[in-house]
């Protein structure tokens, strides 16, 4: 079993990610059932540029959310806990919860700019990580 | 059993992602609403006039007559909704109706149209006295030939559901848009009405209602926040950190502009058998 700095660096970093969603959330979308649930309640945040405000309402959790599950599949797949099966469940997941919300299984709304955005960070991690390049890792 | 192992981690780390999923999940998405500089244009309700003309004949004769400005308590009535205005001077240089002093406003121009203006505060004192129970009495002790009461001085909404507002284009220059909202949101004008009451003979004489609307002569140019459902705030003027809305909107020059030229109106149509 690999261990090392590096990966409890990456759970970190996925940690961090996690937890800047979460604050995102708690500052821009206190309405979520998370803070509902626990009985936090604050007032949203209003940010006077249009953009910036439905950039972190509704994207940049999302986005920390699945850099996050990326960093865990990339580091459970360096650690050899995930094989092939593994890696393309973990890495399907956005996609899964995106045609689940689509189709009202569960609460939240489908923007086709998540399914971009959830590609872009996947494609980038298979990039950059090849250990995450599912073949790639199996020949070895 | 390795195998399986493995899948049951990739399991486990979906499904603690996937319950985020569900604790992050709310409503609707939020999508921010759009400001926009809106150009708004209003047209007053008309002006009314009612009078006696025959009853306003001795007018002709009179070198000066007497009038008085009388203020019932209800003349500073104002809408449910502008109770919450503040009664001290608003530092922002926003309208109160109770800043401004209405009846100097109007007893001056009275005075300026050739009136002799009796001292209302004298005359009130007059009409208190329970010994003096008729118009001709008033006459006798005050020597006043009108009344002219300040009936109301209020807001008035003037619903809106649509705005205009200006992008520029390369080859067409400044377009004009217009958004119409799913709902209604007000701007507010002002109303004053007169009663005009000739005193010896206890007659009620003339009735002069005036109205202002705020964008009118020149349009308004407010902020509006509109919501992808098209639902529109109320327009506002940012100053600073301060929302200037609703009722705050008309400027308080603009208030007593208007109680001026609605007094010179109501003195024009006063003598309008004088020349």
């Amino acid at each position: 079993m690999k261990s090392s700095y590096q990966y409890r660096f990456v759970f970190l970093i996925a940690l961090i990610s996690l937890l800047a969603g979460t604050v995102n959330y708690l500052l821009l979308r206190p309405d979520i059932i998370l803070f509902k649930i626990t009985g936090i309640s604050v007032t949203a945040l209003h940010i006077k540029n249009n953009f910036i405000q439905h950039f972190l309402t509704n994207y940049f959790s999302d986005i920390a959310w699945c850099f996050a599950l990326c960093c865990i599949a990339f580091a459970l797949a360096e650690l050899n806990y995930i094989r092939l099966s593994g890696k393309i469940l973990v890495l399907l997941l956005p996609f899964i919860t995106e045609v689940l919300q689509y189709s009202k299984i569960i609460n939240g709304t489908f923007d086709w700019f998540d399914v971009l955005i959830y590609s872009i960070i996947i494609i980038l991690f298979v990039l950059f990580f090849p250990t995450l390049k599912t073949f790639v890792y199996e020949k070895n | 059993m390795k195998k399986i192992n493995q899948l049951l981690v990739a399991i486990v780390v979906s499904m603690i992602f996937f319950v985020m999923v569900l604790a992050c999940a709310s409503g609707k998405r939020v999508v921010a609403d759009t400001k926009y500089n809106g150009i708004f244009k209003l047209s007053p309700e008309k002006d009314e006039t009612v009078k006696n003309t025959s009853k306003l004949e001795f007018l002709k004769n009179a070198t000066n007559p007497t009038i008085v400005l009388r203020v019932p308590n209800a003349s500073r009535e104002v809408l449910e909704e502008d109770k919450s205005v503040k009664t001290a001077k608003n530092n922002d240089g926003t309208n109160n109706l109770n800043d401004i002093n209405v009846y100097n406003v109007i007893e001056k121009e009275l005075l300026k149209g050739g009136f002799t203006v009796r001292d209302r505060a004298l005359f009130e004192k007059v009409l208190g006295d329970k010994s003096v129970n008729d118009y001709s009495r008033i006459k006798e002790l005050t020597e006043t030939d009108l009344i002219l009461e300040l009936s109301s001085i209020q807001f008035v909404k003037y619903p809106m559901n649509s705005f205009s507002f200006y992008t520029q284009s390369k080859r067409k220059g400044n377009i004009e848009n217009r958004i119409n909202c799913s709902n209604y949101f007000n701007l507010y004008g002002l109303k004053l009405e007169f009663r005009l009451i000739k005193v010896k003979e206890n007659d009620f004489i003339g009735s002069f209602t005036y109205n202002y609307a705020p964008c009118d002569e020149y349009p308004c140019n407010y902020k509006i926040n509109v919501s992808s459902e098209n639902a529109c705030s109320s327009p506002f003027i940012e100053q600073g950190n301060v929302i200037i809305s609703e009722t705050r909107l008309i400027p308080q020059s603009d208030i007593e502009k208007f109680v001026k030229t609605s007094a010179q109106k109501l003195v024009k149509e006063i003598f309008v058998n004088k020349q």
